[in-house]
Formats: C-alpha cells, sequence, structure tokens
C-alpha cells in the first residue's frame, strides 16, 4: 500500500522539460509541464495564420479534428527565438466552465527541440518569476536549481483572457 | 450556414456562407460600375492584415454582399458543404477576430474562419483609418504599346502572366465571327474555323450535342465555309500530335462558357506575346494561373478540353504572327 503511494507520488511528479535559448542569470531556463499536460509531441504542424492576432499566437492548426491556437513558447515568456528545428507540443489545461465546473483547453506550443522528460530535482529552490525578468502574470513558479532555472508556465491567461 | 464559398484574402482563408453573396465580378470589371455607384467597398486581405485598402488586382474577385462590397484575392472553393459542423473559435483568440469569424470549420484538414458579413464594415469603422476600406482609382488611359502585338519578351514563366495584358486587336478580330458586313482577303484555315467554332459553341443557340455540327452554326455566314468540309496540314498535324478524338474534343469544347475562353484565350495569348519570335511555345493546363485554373476545376471542365482550348489559340496565334511576318517581308 505505502509502496503503492509511493509510485503514484512519483509518477505526479514526472514532467517535460523544454530548454530554452537563452539564459537567465547564468542560468539554463526550461519550462516545465506536467506529464499528463502534455498529450503529444509533434514534429510538424500546418499553422494557418489568425487575423489581429498578437505575435506569439501563430494561428490555428487542426489536431484530431479539433481546431487548436497555436502559440510561440519563445515570445509567449519572452526567450529568444531558437536557431533550427521546432517541435510542437499539444498541452491541456483546465479553465472554469461558464456554467460551472470546469472545461479542459487544448494549444499547440511551438517550442525548441530541446525537450526532456524528467522528474523534479529533489534539491531546488522556489525564485520569483520579476527576479528572473519573467512576466509573472504568466508563470506559475520558478525553481532554481544547480543546473538551471525551471520556470512552470500558467497557460490560462493566453489560452482564456477572459478567465 | 449551409454552402460556404471559401476565399483568400491576404494570408487568410475565410468562409462566406453562400446566402450572403448576391454577385460577384472580377475587380477589373466591378472597378467602373462601383466608381459609379458609390457604396463602401472592402478588401478583406487588407482589413485582416490591418492596412489601409490598396488597389486590388485586376483577378481580384468583388463579391456583393448585403450594403457593401468585398474583394477578396481569389476564391479557392465556391459550393463547400459543411460535414463538420462550426465550433466556436478558441478562447485565446483576439476579440476582433472572434468579433468578425465567431465560428470555425474544418475543410479537410484546414481550419476556416467563417465571416460574419455584417461584421465587416463595423469592424472596418472600429480599425478607423481607412483600414480595409478600398479607395477606387481613376480609369486609366490605355496605353497603345499594351496593344503592340510585337511587343515579345521571354517566355519562362506562363503562369505568371496575367489577364492585365489585352490579346492584340487583330486576334479578336480573327477570333470573332465575321459579319456580313467584313471581307475577308483570304479564307480562313481548318484552326481558324476551329476557333470560330468555339465562339460559336457559346452561342446560347447551339446546344452542347449539336456540337458537332458547331461549326455549320457558323455556316449561316457567307464568307464562312463549314470545317469539315477540309482538313489544313496544320490540323492534320495537331490532330497526329494529340491522338485523343479532336472529334470528340471538339464536342466537350462546346461546354465552355464565355468566360472560361476569354479568360484562357486572354491568358493565351498574353504568354504568346511573351515568347521570343521563333520560340515554340509550350503551354499546358498545369501552367494556367491558379484563379484560373480553379475557375475551369470549379466548372467541372476537363483537361483535355481547356488543353485542346490553349492548342488551338496558339496555333491561332502562330499563323497570325506568321502571316504578319510575310506581310512584312
Amino acid at each position: 500500500m505505502q509502496a503503492e503511494r509511493k509510485d503514484k507520488k512519483k509518477a505526479a511528479m514526472k514532467t517535460v522539460a523544454v530548454r530554452m535559448a537563452n539564459s537567465t542569470q547564468g542560468r539554463e531556463p526550461a519550462l516545465l509541464f506536467a506529464a499528463r499536460q502534455a498529450e503529444e509531441v509533434l514534429p510538424d504542424a500546418e499553422v494557418h495564420p489568425l487575423p489581429f492576432a498578437p505575435d506569439w499566437l501563430l494561428g490555428l492548426s487542426t489536431w484530431r479534428r479539433q481546431v487548436l491556437p497555436v502559440l510561440d513558447a519563445a515570445k509567449l515568456y519572452g526567450f529568444d527565438a531558437a536557431a533550427g528545428r521546432h517541435l510542437y507540443l499539444v498541452l491541456r489545461t483546465a479553465a472554469p466552465a461558464a456554467e460551472g465546473g470546469r472545461r479542459l483547453l487544448r494549444c499547440l506550443l511551438k517550442i525548441p527541440s530541446q525537450i526532456s522528460a524528467r522528474e523534479l530535482p529533489a534539491q531546488c529552490a522556489a525564485s520569483s518569476a520579476a527576479e528572473n525578468g519573467l512576466d509573472p502574470a504568466l508563470i506559475k513558479g520558478v525553481f532554481a536549481h544547480e543546473n538551471g532555472l525551471l520556470i512552470v508556465p500558467d497557460l490560462l491567461p493566453a489560452l482564456c483572457p477572459a478567465a | 450556414m449551409k454552402n460556404i464559398c471559401i476565399v483568400q484574402g491576404g494570408r487568410f482563408l475565410l468562409g462566406i456562407s453562400e446566402q450572403d453573396i448576391l454577385g460577384r465580378m472580377l475587380w477589373d470589371e466591378a472597378a467602373p460600375l462601383l466608381r459609379q455607384d458609390g457604396s463602401a467597398v472592402v478588401q478583406l486581405g487588407a482589413l485582416l492584415a490591418q492596412q489601409p485598402g490598396g488597389i486590388p488586382l485586376p483577378d481580384a474577385v468583388c463579391l456583393e454582399l448585403r450594403g457593401f462590397f468585398l474583394i477578396v484575392d481569389q476564391i479557392v472553393a465556391n459550393g463547400v458543404e459543411l460535414i463538420n459542423p462550426p465550433g466556436p473559435l478558441p478562447p485565446a483568440c483576439p476579440r476582433l477576430a472572434a468579433r468578425l469569424c465567431p465560428q470555425v470549420t474544418i475543410w479537410g484538414d484546414t481550419p476556416v474562419l467563417l465571416l460574419k458579413s455584417t461584421q465587416i464594415l463595423p469592424v472596418a469603422e472600429e480599425l478607423g483609418k481607412g483600414i480595409g476600406i478600398v479607395t477606387i482609382p481613376e480609369p486609366e488611359k490605355e496605353s497603345a504599346a499594351v496593344l503592340e502585338p510585337e511587343a515579345a519578351v521571354p517566355c519562362d514563366c506562363p503562369a505568371d502572366a496575367t489577364a492585365e495584358e489585352e490579346p492584340p486587336e487583330e486576334f479578336f478580330a480573327e477570333m470573332a465571327v465575321p459579319d456580313e458586313s467584313a471581307e475577308t482577303e483570304e479564307l480562313p484555315s481548318a484552326a481558324e474555323e476551329e476557333c470560330l467554332a468555339f465562339v460559336d459553341a457559346n452561342e446560347p443557340s447551339t446546344a452542347p450535342a449539336e456540337a458537332d455540327s458547331c461549326a455549320s452554326c457558323s455556316a449561316d455566314e457567307p464568307e464562312t465555309p463549314a470545317v469539315t468540309d477540309s482538313k489544313s496540314k496544320e490540323e492534320e498535324k495537331f490532330a497526329s500530335e494529340h491522338p485523343p478524338s479532336s472529334e470528340q474534343q471538339k464536342k466537350d469544347a462546346a461546354a465552355i462558357d464565355e468566360e472560361t475562353f476569354q479568360k484562357v484565350m486572354v491568358w493565351t495569348v498574353a504568354c504568346f506575346k511573351r515568347c521570343k519570335p521563333g520560340e515554340k511555345l509550350r503551354l499546358g493546363v498545369e501552367q494556367l494561373p491558379p484563379e484560373l485554373a480553379a475557375m475551369v476545376w470549379q466548372k467541372g471542365l476537363s483537361k483535355n478540353i481547356i488543353q485542346y482550348l490553349i492548342d488551338q489559340i496558339v496555333l491561332r496565334c502562330q499563323e497570325s504572327a506568321g502571316r504578319r511576318g510575310k506581310h512584312a517581308g
């Protein structure tokens, strides 16, 4: 029973880390998503532009017969554009529904190709978004560890500004 | 919204309910009418890119909507039935986009924003600064040089040829059915007759099934001998180079409407004029400009028919150029 709980806890800590191009105060930043949040990694996506969109909103794409917004991670979170290949990460997040309860929102996040599944490092300290030059409205939390900076983004303000 | 028309405006692909479209016309034809009409004219591509309306390309399409006109770069598909029920635009989309296109559907594998036509003018007004609004320019005087058939330039990219250039007047004269008062110095060749047959085929009195006797439609005209009487060497050569039955193609050609005929002819002649003198022009259906190709496809005309038409026009152009050379000599 105890072992089962331990396994569950370990599974909950599984994450997907996306290394971003530039460094923040000498530390390599990575965007961190819960593994259950990431549904698929696509090598490519056909993106159709959307009128009146900000630069971080690249357009719309179809995924499994759904129309999803395509977001540029570097532009949204204020990192330099990475050279080379890009991937598209299908992410989901829960948002409050108008009629109460919650609904799932999905998006495609354009990311650099340096992506890995990892566990949270045991030794890390909470840091603040503003301290690291990040927009606090878009960040849930920042954790500093010896190898770099782990940034947990909040997708909701980008995916559902009204919420 | 049952059927939609999918249009392209700048970088954007949008769907408009067929019910909202009252009429459509090429910009070239619509501009003089709109100049007098005084209705608002919105250029979709410019509006969506938040830029003031420019001068639309001659092959842009002008759609008449309720109370105003909308210029789109091209019509991508007509009468598209919505298989996937439209859904709301994702909440991440900008407010103006959601106002202009509250719904989105999937066409093939492409998301298509469904335009709410009643919101076009209010959005343009909200943006202000003349964004998306077209000011119709005054007509330009036609330059004689444009009509000069000798102005030939190298033909390296026929698909780029637009309908801007008019075919030489002589060409029109030769392609038209001769009227009784017109005196012709020489009898038209069989190739010419086939071009005439195309023109005749567009006459309402000529049913497609009667296309076999299409040439005889012009037999009422005194100077026009029946095409079936004799075949010129050129025609025989053409027939040997094109194994599919040319008689059948001639029959099918009756299905070509006047608009298609005119556009294919203008494009072919423009391509011919771009060729160096003496260079053999090879034009294929696949080289048609996208808008023209789309139109042909939409009308369900087969490639063979259009290829036949192109070949005939090229042949006529070559003969015409040859005669000019002889006269000059």
